[in-house]
């Protein structure tokens, strides 16, 4: 079946953290902003693909029933973050496949409201017998996401000798995006000294390498490349995609072969497997304008750029360095300010920027001519997007 | 109160139990394949390399190298409060399997560190898998 789907609405609530709104109420405020940017009518949302279900987000019935919907295609992921891509990707093979003319994609999360989920006793999955979901391991303190990142990142700091120093390069960076958002929480510059002075989180992570704990919703609607040319916008036409990767090759916060949990050793460097993608979307790297991606911690955005091969294992490091991520830079990195400084939506404001990008409608974080651009994730995953 | 500020332990019930088990007998027991002998962990109903569906529990070498660590200044979950900062390590076994653990009495280690087992009791019923500078290392 050939992808036939393309981008043709988004809407976000307000971002912040303590928002008194519930859930469903920051999902419908986003629902009627992609609404009003689309022209669609609320009667012609047929398809719900959510992110994250209960308790750090939303259920599947609970959105339908709260706005009024009568839905003829469903898709519920896992709740956590990587799960992202496969959300987009169902709403774009139900579209295909006719199952729906127009799916919503619908990610309202509160995580200043269930934050004992981030490794604290409220998280079930982390307890899980077999290990947790990012290698956690409670019993000796390996209780949160940010401890897979961690001792991944130590493990490639002593393979490449990559200094904490150098990975600032990527928050800093992404912040002076964010600089340019006005809807990005983080609005001062990050210096080198503001992120070696930061405290600790998980040594070797400082706070800044940690992203946003945010609560907020992205609504993002998906429809025919042939029903999208009818509609109001700019149509993002969702060109290629390759689906999350699994197995022991795979651990959920490091590249392949770097050897964290029971992954195999080697010397990491993208393989064609790893980047299927580009031949999906008829279009090749050296096409791709922009990156986006999946920054929860900073290391994953050096780990994506490997994975992908937009540079060599082991060279992210000094790839990231004099701006090439930044305003401005040969591959702008999260444009919005991701995860790290504009808000935790779970890499659909990243969509929602992407989508402005596209359309050309990004103001000062506009990349010129922008037409093709990336969405690409440490676990695997990616979708092309193109004009 | 206690609920809350007691530490994480493992459930001894499930498919893990022998590993528990060995645990508190001073053994490092995974499962090893039947038919091509190779060691796994996590416990699996198949062998990940031939696929053979018989296995049995054995100790291996409880000796290995730290490959790398992390340490907590955030506390994430309240029973370690006592802790902080806290270092978790990985440690590869030489029989080639990896867990995740600590330094006994909370040291932090240096990457390619040898390390031996140590059997650290954490209730009447838990033992954990812990780590200390091998002798002479």
């Amino acid at each position: 079946m050939k992808i036939n789907a393309a981008i043709v609405g988004t809407g976000a609530s307000t971002f912040g953290r303590f928002l008194p709104q519930s859930q469903l109420g920051l999902a419908a405020e986003a629902f009627k902003a992609a609404l009003e940017d689309s022209g669609l009518k609320r009667e012609e949302i047929d398809g719900l693909s959510m992110h994250m279900g209960s308790p750090l987000g939303l259920d599947y019935d609970r959105v339908a029933d709260g706005l009024g919907l009568n839905i003829r295609y469903v898709n519920q992921g896992w709740t956590h973050g990587r799960f992202v891509t496969n959300a987009l990707q169902h709403a774009a093979l139900a579209v295909s496949a006719g199952m729906a003319e127009v799916v919503a994609c619908v990610t309202a999360i509160s995580f200043t409201r269930e934050r004992a989920i981030l490794g604290g006793p409220g998280d079930i999955e982390g307890h899980r017998e077999e290990g947790g979901t990012h290698g956690e391991s409670p019993p000796y303190g390996l209780t949160a996401p940010a401890g897979g990142a961690a001792i991944a990142m130590q493990r490639y700091m002593a393979r490449y000798g990559t200094t904490s120093e150098e990975l600032a390069a990527v928050p800093m960076q992404i912040r002076r995006h964010a600089l340019r958002n006005p809807d990005a929480i983080m609005q001062q510059e990050l210096t080198l000294e503001d992120h070696q002075s930061s405290r600790m989180v998980v040594d070797p992570l400082h706070l800044f390498d940690c992203c946003l704990i945010t609560d907020g919703a992205v609504v993002t609607f998906v429809t025919t490349e042939e029903r999208a040319r009818d509609l109001r916008q700019k149509p993002v036409r969702i060109a290629g995609m390759q689906g999350i990767r699994s197995g022991r090759d795979e651990f959920i916060f490091a590249p392949p072969g770097l050897g964290i949990s029971q992954q195999p050793e080697s010397d990491s460097a993208s393989r064609p497997v790893d980047r299927e993608v580009y031949g999906l979307a008829g279009v090749s790297r050296d096409d791709v304008q922009g990156l986006y991606t999946y920054d929860a911690f900073s290391p994953l955005v050096l780990f994506t750029l490997e994975r992908f091969g937009f540079c060599g294992t082991g060279e992210a490091a000094g790839f990231v360095q004099n701006g090439t991520i930044g305003p401005g830079g040969r591959l702008p990195v999260n444009t919005n300010g991701g995860l790290l400084s504009e808000a935790h939506v779970a890499g659909w404001n990243h969509m929602r920027e992407i989508t402005r990008q596209i359309r050309g409608t990004a103001g000062d974080r506009q990349i010129p001519g922008a037409e093709v651009l990336q969405w690409g994730t440490v676990w695997g995953d990616s979708i092309i997007f193109t004009a | 109160m206690t609920e809350i500020t007691a530490k994480p332990l493992p459930r001894l019930d499930g498919p893990e139990a022998p590993f528990w088990a060995g645990l508190r007998e001073g053994e490092i027991r995974v499962q090893h394949c039947v038919a091509c002998g190779t060691p796994r962990f996590p416990a699996s109903r198949f062998c990940p390399e031939c696929h053979s569906d018989r296995a049995e529990w054995r100790a291996v070498e409880p000796r290995g190298e730290v490959e790398s660590h992390c340490t907590f200044h955030k506390c994430y979950f309240p029973g370690f409060v006592g802790d902080m900062p806290y270092t978790v390590i990985q440690v590869r076994l030489d029989c080639g399997l990896r867990f995740f653990s600590n330094i006994a009495d909370g040291g932090r280690p240096a990457t390619g560190q040898r390390v031996a087992a140590v059997f650290e009791p954490a209730t009447a019923d838990v033992v954990l898998l812990k780590f200390a500078p091998e002798d002479g290392a």
